[in-house]
């Protein structure tokens, strides 16, 4: 790893024959995971009311909100519920003993304790909640599932995206071959404040031209905003409150308009911001 | 060292038999001053020193609140001071001087850290079982109680520098379990 961290990209960069695509998260490309829970089965006509015991005489299942507690089945024996089984998960197997489930259940109809003894049975049920829809309908063949879209997920990506990328890409290239032009490597990086596309930094390779092995792009502009928003907790303490901050915005050497007072303020150090860059950041 | 216990079982050589045992220590109490100066300006009480032919380099402390930069931790503040970015063509040594140094850091360096100590050369240092250390520093166990004691009396004040500072008034400072050679306030 050591020196190696950035390769140099080989093949010259133009849009065309750049593809974008989104990094899926690792709830997005998650396999399925299972959970053993403990399940026993019980007649219709009781089931309300077994539901509400277990509710308040076995352990609350913790992270388990996208499981559903019964599944319906058809049976083929020709029993008397009319071919209808339903079975109920009770809780995970590293809750509880068998032996103490059996016994917290005892309270339940003694009638019934031995039918519920008989059916205990150990299912795998899906131990994420489906982050996706294609999860969810493959996960919910082991046992139903609830799939809620995820409010934050993302969508595909839209053309006002591409454009916005595109655009940060461009400038993070060019600030590539600056840092090349100066015997650095070829790597530029961009940060951008995306709640207002405001330029936070642009800053190339210097690990030449400072002599200095740690001053990869992507540290350059995170020191720049560093100093940027030092400078400007240095002015708010210094400035009476009635001031307005908005006025206070400065160049940059790159002569990029750096809003350091909108970072000072956008909370903590460089949080939410976007990076664009040309090679892929190093562990560091 | 952030595994207290793991560092304490996995010691790779008996401390106190260890002949460079006296210089350990004093480098270790330096960089212990410097988490003491971070503790002070209410910065994470991490501090470092390099050592380079018996003597010390360079110095640094975490100071990331004070210059707003979250990459600013002890390592990387000490490894600037000697690779400064004004007057380049005078400065005392190149970056090849980290080759040859010693780290001695009050906590286990983070990845950041231990990826930037790599990548300026600093050579590892290879554990009894053989397997490639997770940083090129792997002895510890020197001055262990006292960098304990270090952040838990960070962690018990509060960070009003924290994103969202919480209130510790009822947290205790524990150092009934730890043997700390001089008596600490
Ligand atoms: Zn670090």
């Amino acid at each position: 790893m050591s020196g190696d961290c950035v390769k140099e990209r080989t093949n010259t960069f133009t849009w065309e024959n750049m593809k974008v695509e989104r990094i899926l998260t690792e709830e997005e490309t998650r396999k399925l995971e299972t959970i053993d829970v403990f399940t026993t089965t019980i007649e219709p006509k009781l089931a309300n009311k077994f539901l509400k015991f277990i509710q308040n005489h076995i352990p609350k299942i913790n992270d388990l909100e996208h499981v559903k507690r019964v599944r319906r089945s058809q049976t083929d024996d020709g029993n008397v519920n009319k071919g209808i089984e339903l079975r109920v998960v009770l809780c995970p197997v590293d809750h509880i003993s068998k032996e103490e489930l059996i016994k917290s259940l005892e309270s339940f109809d003694p009638a019934i304790i031995q039918h519920i003894q008989d059916n205990l049975a150990i299912y795998p049920v899906p131990k994420h909640s489906p982050y996706t829809m294609s999860q969810f309908n493959e996960w919910k063949s082991i046992w139903p599932i609830s799939y809620k879209r995820p409010t934050t997920q993302d969508e595909e990506l839209t053309g006002n995206d591409l454009e916005y990328i595109k655009k940060y890409m461009e400038i993070a290239e060019n600030e590539a071959r600056l840092a090349q032009e100066s015997n650095n490597r070829k790597i530029g990086a961009v940060i951008v404040n995306p709640q207002d596309s405001k330029v936070a930094a642009i800053k190339g390779d210097m690990t030449h031209s400072l002599q200095h092995p740690l001053k990869h792009a992507i540290m350059n502009c995170i020191e720049a905003i560093a100093k940027d928003t030092a400078e400007s907790y240095k002015t708010i303490s210094s400035t009476s409150p009635n001031d307005s901050l908005h006025h206070k915005r400065k160049l940059d050497e790159s002569g990029i308009t750096s809003d350091a007072i909108s970072a000072a303020e956008g909370g903590y150090l460089c949080q939410d911001m976007d990076v664009f860059t040309n090679s892929q950041p190093c562990v560091m | 060292m952030s595994t207290q216990e793991e560092t304490q079982l996995t010691l790779p050589i008996d401390i106190k038999n260890d002949p460079e045992y006296n210089t350990h220590i004093k480098f270790m109490k330096e960089a212990l001053n410097m988490a003491e100066e971070a503790y002070q300006e209410d910065e994470v009480p991490v501090g470092c020193v390099f050592v380079h032919n018996g003597e010390i380099l360079c110095r640094g402390r975490n100071k990331t609140n004070e210059t707003k930069n979250g990459t600013t931790h002890a390592e990387l503040v000490a490894i600037d001071t000697i690779l400064t970015n004004e007057n380049i063509s005078q400065r005392k040594y190149t970056p090849d001087v980290f080759k040859n140094s010693d780290l001695y850091v009050t906590v286990e360096p983070c990845i950041m850290c231990a990826s930037a100590l790599r990548q300026i050369g600093l050579e590892g240092v290879g554990r009894p079982d053989g397997r490639s250390p997770p940083v090129p520093i792997t002895v510890g166990g020197y001055c262990h109680d006292e960098a304990i004691y270090m952040l838990r009396k960070f962690y018990v004040k509060e960070n009003v520098n924290a994103p969202n500072p919480k209130k510790k008034a009822n947290r205790i400072l524990k150092t009934n379990d730890l043997v700390l050679e001089d008596s600490q306030d």
